[in-house]
């Protein structure tokens, strides 16, 4: 927070986008002070550690995507300030709107008033409109310019990031929200592999998305492209959705056998974990995990040696043997 | 309520929402790129919205009221990317007069 607030105050100049990220950090950091308090309940204490994180994940975080799109969009595409900052404003509205009361599906199961089933799960099914809004936003000005960019990598993860927050918060997080299914299925793989693919799709993408955007500047370069960042980006996405894909098959086991037939009693806890499905499930996503730690010591490299690789020298013929091979 | 209508219903409305985001893709770079079968495969993916949204409705068992927000909100997404796309355009047109 001081970060991007000292830096304001350095240049004497706030735009719109800097001030959007400024109103939101400071919520983002004042929850986070919720932390530091010696509360000896620990049910309290869970209570308020458990609020801070989703209250980030559902209202702040979402924020700090619309801005990342926004200045990624500027810097890659030079889509003008106006367009970037008005769309933005729009976006953080809506997100605003229906994430700061979607916040409620986390209420369900914790001895909060009954009236959150309906606040929770009528604002969380309108949570994938605004990030269906993002995608089009980022299609829309991605298209307009038929993908060509000086930084490939950087436009291709905030591409990436797009789709990833509206497919694991959107999709995955609609398969489970509504409070007659979160009931069986909340607190199993299942929730761990939303939480997986959103958290990907809507931080982790993002964030590789600027480190890219911020190596171009840093080490001068005037084109970003290469083989290695395809390689990253290949083997890190399709790592997470293996990944989310499998932990979604443990999931649905663990909530088929342990919930829905067994009750919730601890003798089905043991069965669902003995399940052949939930087990199988996360075997694969250990394999699709060692691809995802490959991928990453992949995209480690790339940007420690983006700019300082020696381009291979392609050998320049002298005109006059250039003219002696040419047919006639 | 029954196990397997549970998870059938779950990965229902994992679709529904796909669709969605599929007609949204396709149709915004159909008109962006002027390409009419992109636009045709974005209605192909808002039918399915619609279908798997009617089998909801139909077989799925949920309350009353979600089936409603579901529905409501079916329609709420036919009307997102062609009202974004209207409304980008003409904030380039406005920002970027040349």
């Amino acid at each position: 927070m001081w970060n991007v607030i000292g830096t304001a105050i350095a240049t004497r100049r706030v735009s719109g986008i800097v001030w959007v990220l400024m109103v939101d950090l400071i919520p983002l950091f004042g929850l986070y002070l919720i932390a530091f308090p010696a509360i000896t309940n620990l049910a309290v204490d869970q209570y308020w550690w458990w609020w801070l994180v989703h209250f980030w994940v559902e209202a702040t975080w979402e924020v700090v995507i619309g801005v990342i799109i926004a200045l990624v969009l500027m810097q890659l595409l030079r889509t003008s300030r106006a367009i970037v900052e008005t769309w933005l404003y729009i976006e953080v509205a809506l997100v605003l709107a229906t994430g700061v009361l979607g916040i409620g599906h986390h209420y369900f199961w914790i001895g909060a008033p009954k009236y959150w089933l309906g606040i929770g799960g009528l604002f969380s099914a309108l949570e994938p409109l605004p990030l269906l809004g993002m995608v089009v936003h980022a299609v829309y000005d991605a298209g307009e310019h038929r993908m060509t960019t000086t930084n490939r990598p950087a436009m291709y993860w905030m591409m990436a990031e797009a789709f990833g927050n509206f497919i694991g918060a959107g999709v995955w997080g609609f398969m489970i929200t509504l409070p007659q299914i979160n009931l069986y299925a909340h607190g199993t793989q299942w929730t761990v592999s939303h939480g997986h693919f959103s958290f990907w799709g809507a931080y982790f993408c993002g964030v590789i998305s600027v480190m890219y955007l911020a190596l171009q500047r840093v080490r001068g370069m005037a084109q970003v492209d290469g083989a290695a960042w395809k390689w990253a980006f290949g083997l890190l996405n399709f790592g997470v959705i293996g990944m989310a894909g499998a932990l979604l098959v443990s999931g649905m086991a663990q909530t088929f056998t342990e919930r829905a037939l067994g009750g919730s009693t601890l003798d089905a806890f043991i069965r669902g974990l003995a399940n052949p499905w939930f087990l199988e499930g996360m075997y694969t996503r250990i394999a699709f995990g060692i691809m995802v730690t490959v991928g990453f010591f992949v995209l480690a490299a790339d940007l420690l040696t983006l700019g300082r690789r020696v381009a291979k020298e392609v050998p320049v013929l002298p005109v006059a043997a250039i003219a002696k091979e040419m047919p006639g | 309520m029954d196990p397997q209508r549970l998870l059938i219903s779950s990965a229902l409305l994992g679709t529904f929402v796909l669709c969605g985001g599929i007609y949204g893709v396709s149709f915004s770079f159909g008109v962006i790129w002027r390409r009419r079968s992109l636009r045709a495969a974005g209605y192909v993916a808002f039918t399915c919205q619609v279908a798997v949204c009617l089998i909801v409705l139909a077989w799925a068992p949920l309350l009353a009221v979600w089936k409603a927000l579901i529905a409501v909100s079916c329609v709420l997404y036919y009307f997102v990317p062609p009202i974004t796309l209207r409304y980008l355009v003409r904030l380039h047109e406005t920002a970027e007069p040349q």
